[in-house]
């Protein structure tokens, strides 16, 4: 049943050993956002989508598709240009 | 972990295309500035190209010199100022078109500053003109018909050439067209600016990088284009004296 | 005390005496001796020698220099300096100071090693692009190339400006005795409040040319420079008059035609002929009111020059609305040298 549960979830329990869980903050600034769509094509879980809202800036801004799927490996903030992208990436125990 | 806008690095939106390799590269630059501590006596120099207002986007003081002559400013300051840090950001036409000769004699006189050269093999800034770097048969602006061997010559690898020289110290080839190559881009990076401050002598990063205006391709296809890059400019070290 | 010292020397001596602590240069006759003379004197002060890779190298060099804060010279020849021109154009735009040593060679083109007078125009009206001006000094003597190439880092300094020192291969070449003077500033210099050298304790400073937006910043900047200019015009004008007080016919002359009048004007005088010499020093500012004011008692000028038409131009437009003043020209360019001889002649000619 374990391959069924998301891997945040998974996660979770894999640190639940250690007495510790991840918990992991993304924030895109859809202002700031060029819709380039570097983010989209590298989130390894498929997380990041173009809105199809515009912004200001008439792009169609990058958004997280669900926060809770975020693995926080921070690939989307390697290859954004733009800085758009934030990620806290916290274990419990480092708080 | 906390992934965000290195200090050095202003909150301000750039000029930049979408999906412009060069605010990646500059985001690296300004989180090895943080890192290691030195924006308080890093002086940067702009160059004439797209990258012309890195100095609204740097937290430090910057230069901005005549196309092309970079290496010989940088040369100038980092003789006279020793114990500060000194970098030369470049684009293809800046370093390998008109300053050619400024940085084959500053790396051949191992001049103890950094070099970020950004190879995006087309002139972004004028509007997509063929670079030195241009690939063959690359459609640009000033060569429509493909870029040909026999007219236009060959594309220029800057790294190679330089690292016949015995003055650099540390020549290396990156890209920033997918995150493990950002973060090895990073690393060869700061490798640079640690020589320096080591007194190790001429760091030369060459990132090749993306530019999806010019390239007349989406943001995604421009990340495959880089992979192409690299047929021609592998990635790797191409000098290092340790 | 004085030595015997060859003219490229002197510049050199003057300079490392001044404080200039960096120098970048590239061979080019007739000025060799330049490069040579500091690359032996410059550890002697602390100073940095670079033989650059070309001209063009060594005026960009010059700017990074003078943004550190440091003062700075580099020499060339005439192809040479006009391979300088882009890079004097961002140094007066940035407003760095700078001193830049002109040997001039005959021209235009490779042209020959002799000495000339030819790059006037390079000098005194641009030769870089957009409407910018360098100081330009010319001196006549040994003596005068060490004083006044010690001076001209102070006018850099206070004017934020860069300063030539227009030579000639003559000047260059000859040996005078020179007192080699102790370093004094002539005026209270401002602070560098512009100097990159890491923004510890302050905001981060940036040099820059380029000046988009908003659309009239560049034109505020052009004013700003133009309002420079004038003050410099007001308040640094050098010049010498020679037996002007009662002269009918002027001689306008600089550096080593100037000197070279003076043996003229003696001979003429002594047939008579009421003869004077007004020698600009500073060719930029150019004494206009002088001249202007000399047509009180004489109404001709001999413009002699090594050049085929130069200086007289700055010479009619300082008579403008004058009436009955003719101005006549002796002079060519391609290392042509005057004699106390063959100005004597002309003088004799148009008097």
């Amino acid at each position: 049943m374990i391959w069924l549960l998301n891997e945040r979830f998974l996660m979770k329990y894999w640190f639940f050993d250690f007495d510790s869980f991840v918990m992991v903050e993304i924030n895109i600034n859809s202002e700031k956002c060029k819709g380039c769509g570097y983010c989209v094509i590298v989130c390894p879980k498929k997380n990041i989508r173009l809105s199809s809202k515009l912004n200001k800036k008439g792009y169609h801004y990058a958004e997280i598709i669900s926060e809770k799927n975020c693995s926080g490996c921070g690939m989307c903030f390697q290859m954004c240009p733009d800085l758009c992208i934030e990620i806290k990436n916290e274990k419990d125990n480092e708080r | 972990m906390y992934l965000k806008r290195p200090s050095s690095l202003r909150e301000r939106e750039t000029h930049y295309c979408a999906g412009c390799g060069h605010g990646i590269v500059h985001r690296l630059i300004a989180e090895v500035l943080d890192e290691l501590g030195i924006r308080e006596k890093t002086i940067g120099t702009a160059p004439v190209g797209c990258a012309v207002l890195l100095y609204n986007y740097f937290r430090c003081d910057i230069i901005e010199c005549a196309h092309g002559r970079p290496p010989a400013v940088a040369t100038a300051m980092k003789r006279l100022m020793p114990d500060r840090v000194i970098f030369t950001y470049q684009g293809d036409g800046d370093l390998a078109a008109i300053g050619t000769n400024e940085i084959i004699h500053a790396a051949n006189r191992g001049e103890n500053f950094t070099t970020i050269f950004v190879n995006n093999a087309v002139y972004g800034m004028t509007g997509g003109q063929m670079a030195p770097t241009t690939l063959l048969e690359q459609k640009t602006t000033t060569t429509p018909f493909g870029r040909r061997n026999d007219i236009e010559g060959f594309p220029l690898r800057i790294c190679e050439l330089l690292s016949t020289f015995d003055g650099p110290a540390y020549i290396e080839r990156v890209a920033v067209n997918s995150p493990n190559n950002v973060i090895k881009a990073k690393f060869a990076i700061k490798k640079a600016f640690e020589y320096q401050l080591n007194n190790k002598g001429f760091g030369f990063v060459e990132v090749l990088s993306m530019c999806p205006t010019n390239w007349k391709m989406s943001p995604s296809d421009s990340l495959s284009f880089v992979d192409k890059m690299m047929e021609y400019f592998p990635l790797g070290v191409f000098k290092d004296r340790g | 005390m004085k030595r015997i010292m060859k003219g490229n020397e002197v510049f050199i001596e003057a300079a490392l005496q001044a404080g200039c602590k960096f120098y970048a240069g590239y061979p080019i006759t007739p000025q060799n001796e330049a490069p040579e003379y500091m690359a032996k004197r410059a550890p002697d002060f602390n100073a940095v020698f670079i033989q650059a890779e070309a001209e063009l190298s060594a005026i960009n060099m010059l700017f990074g220099a003078a943004a550190a804060g440091f003062r700075c010279m580099t020499s060339s020849s005439s192809p040479g300096i006009a391979l300088k021109q882009e890079g004097i154009s961002y140094i007066a735009a940035a407003e760095l100071p700078c001193v830049i040593v002109n040997m001039v060679r005959g021209g235009p083109g490779l042209g020959n090693i002799r000495a000339s007078q030819a790059d006037y125009f390079q000098a005194t009206k641009g030769g870089g692009h957009g409407d910018y001006h360098m100081i330009v000094i010319a001196p006549s003597t040994l003596q005068e190339l060490y004083d006044l190439t010690m001076n001209a880092f102070d006018y850099a300094d206070y004017y934020r400006n860069p300063v030539m020192i227009l030579g000639d291969g003559i000047l260059g070449q000859m040996f005078e005795p020179v007192e080699i003077k102790p370093y004094k500033p002539l005026f209270k210099l401002p602070n560098k409040n512009f100097v990159l050298d890491g923004c510890k304790g302050r905001e981060p400073r940036v040099i820059k040319t380029l000046l988009l937006q908003p659309p009239d910043l560049l034109v505020k900047h052009n004013i700003h420079l133009t309002e420079k200019y004038e003050k410099i015009k007001k308040e640094l004008c050098l010049f010498e008059e020679y037996k002007t007080e009662d002269a009918d016919l002027i001689i306008v002359a600089y550096g080593i035609s100037g000197r070279i009048a003076k043996g003229a004007i003696d001979e003429a005088r002594r047939d008579g002929i009421r003869v004077g010499l007004i020698r600009p020093i500073t060719v930029w500012p150019f004494p206009s009111d002088v001249i202007a004011k000399a047509t009180e008692r004489a109404n001709k000028f001999l413009v002699v020059e090594m050049s085929n038409g130069q200086l007289i131009e700055d010479v009619k437009l300082s008579l403008f609305g004058k009436e009955n003043v003719f101005v006549e020209h002796f002079g060519y360019g391609g290392g042509w040298y005057p004699s106390p001889q063959n100005i004597y002649k002309k003088i004799r000619d148009v008097y």
